[in-house]
């Protein structure tokens, strides 16, 4: 069990590093979707640290995602890391603004929102031009997907998970 | 005490869901309604044609049967700068700037109108 | 232990330097703006990114590269070269969107033979990433516990395990010495990648 929440959140960044590589592995129909398993850890993590240890679990996973698959230095890294801080923002807003009225599940679909309309301006800046606005639609339909997706994940993870009841007790609180 | 099932769902999750179905739809009305895509202008010459968008600065040397006619697009819209017909009709009809308009220099088969991607309208030419 | 494919800079190169030269080549190709000599360079990076240790997905990049060029087609810009339906290909839109699909792609390429997963970087956050790291291959060689319909109970059992291992440990870093063969590759390759921008391009095609 980690002693303090340095330690907790290292390891969630480690589960993120994790998330992230098993994402990698499953086959995806359009390039550019990504499910966003990575953001799994970030929102468990919503109710047991504060907030500057969440921003270092991101930093974490965009950082060390940009190591593991070797993509530091490209585009691939600036979309991660402005999609990734926009969407960490939100989460933690609407996680501390929202209180007992919001559930992981909310909160991960306006993660997810914020952090695919950060990249289709982006996309529009700096890759396909006005004509980006084509496929938002598909970024946003398949960005909510995947947000009501990680959203229930984790409700049902935290409800299940005999680990995280564990570690919420030490380092939370606040009620579940 | 966790919630189980659907009483884990809350009222601002419903919110959420909402804004982004709002999102979604909004994204795919913004797709669709072209009918404020930026004009072009069009370059027919007898076999060849071109496209730029109406704020191109540059010349387009357009050959035809007589000779070579100079297009010009200025940013703000297109003229013939010079052309080898004898009359120089094209020349001066001079500059068009709206979609819609255009001049020509027939003789060397050459057409320049300016096209948006508005939803066609009665094509009204004035001769 | 995501791949078994040995990386031939890493004897070569220290991560620190790799990275430095890595990043030289990338401003480099930047740079470069004649479509032709760019795709050489694309080339010549997906053959280090190999060399690299690295598996390229070419069907992957190459929907990338097409799709980046399609978006680019459709504001029409230059001579119309062939009409499909309401597509109009014209010359400028293709090359422009040839040339940026190719500058996303080489700038990935470039990436993967750059970033040397030995990578430290400094200061406290270098350490608790290293610390995350460890937590991470941890977590990874425990990947093939998880079953398919058992995940979040298996996961949890993972969890369980990794969270009550030594603290203060973390990832093993391999540290290789740069070596006067790896200076020198590097160096040709440098200057080949600077050579094409300084090279003259007249007897190249003109694409526009």
């Amino acid at each position: 069990m980690p002693t303090d929440k340095r330690e907790l959140a290292a390891l969630l960044g480690g589960l993120c590093l994790f998330f992230s590589t098993i994402e990698y592995l499953i086959p995806k129909p359009v390039p550019y979707i990504r499910l966003g398993l990575a953001n799994i850890p970030i929102l468990l993590g919503l109710d047991l640290l504060p907030v500057g240890y969440i921003f270092l679990i991101t930093a974490v996973k965009v950082i060390g995602q940009g190591l593991l698959n070797g993509t530091f230095a490209s585009y691939v890294f600036l979309f991660s890391l402005s999609g990734s801080i926009a969407s960490t923002c939100v989460m933690i807003l609407a996680h501390r603004i929202g209180r007992n009225a919001i559930s992981l599940l909310g909160v991960s679909i306006l993660g997810a929102l914020a952090s695919n309309a950060v990249q289709i301006l982006l996309s529009i800046q700096f890759i396909f031009g006005s004509n980006a606005r084509i496929i938002a639609p598909v970024f946003l339909g398949f960005g909510t997907a995947s947000g009501i997706a990680m959203g229930i994940f984790a409700l049902v993870f935290v409800r299940r998970s005999k680990w995280y009841q564990a570690i919420h007790a030490k380092f939370s609180n606040r009620p579940v | 005490m966790y919630r189980h099932g659907l009483r884990a769902v809350k009222s601002l999750d419903l919110v959420a869901m909402a804004i982004a179905l709002a999102l979604f739809g909004a994204s795919i009305g913004f797709t669709v309604d072209r009918s404020n895509g930026p004009p072009v202008v069009e370059i027919q010459g007898a076999h060849e044609q071109w496209v730029y968008p109406l704020d191109t600065k540059r010349t387009i040397a357009v050959p035809g049967p007589l000779g070579v006619t100079h297009v010009v697009l200025d940013g703000r819209g297109a003229y013939i700068h010079d052309s080898p017909c004898k009359n120089k009709i094209g020349i001066n009809m001079g500059h068009i700037s709206t979609p819609g308009s255009w001049v020509a220099c027939l003789p060397n088969r050459v057409f320049v109108r300016i096209e948006s991607r508005a939803k066609k309208e009665v094509d009204i030419v004035a001769y | 232990m995501r791949s078994s494919r040995i990386d031939r800079f890493e004897p070569l190169l220290s991560p620190g330097v790799r990275f430095v030269w890595g990043t030289s080549l990338l401003v480099l190709f930047l740079l470069q703006q004649n479509p032709i000599l760019k795709l050489a360079l694309v080339c010549l990076f997906a053959v280090m990114a190999t060399v690299a240790g690295k598996r390229i997905r070419y069907g992957y990049f190459a929907t990338l590269l097409i799709s980046i060029t399609i978006f680019n087609l459709l504001t029409p810009y230059g001579q119309v070269l062939l009409t499909i339906g309401p597509l109009r290909i014209t010359t400028g839109a293709l090359v422009a969107g040839a040339t940026k699909g190719l500058t996303i792609v080489g700038l990935i390429f470039a990436s993967l033979f750059t970033v040397s997963r030995y990578l430290v970087l400094p200061g406290s956050f270098g350490l608790f990433l290293a610390r995350s790291f460890f937590y991470f291959e941890r977590l990874y060689s425990e990947k093939k516990q998880i079953r398919r319909d058992h995940v979040i109970q298996d996961i949890d059992a993972i969890m369980e395990r990794v969270s009550n291992l030594e603290e203060g440990e973390t990832a093993p870093r391999g540290h290789s010495p740069t070596t006067g063969k790896g200076i020198l590759i590097a160096v040709i390759l440098l200057l080949v990648v600077a050579g094409t921008i300084a090279m003259p391009t007249g007897f190249l095609p003109h694409l526009s």
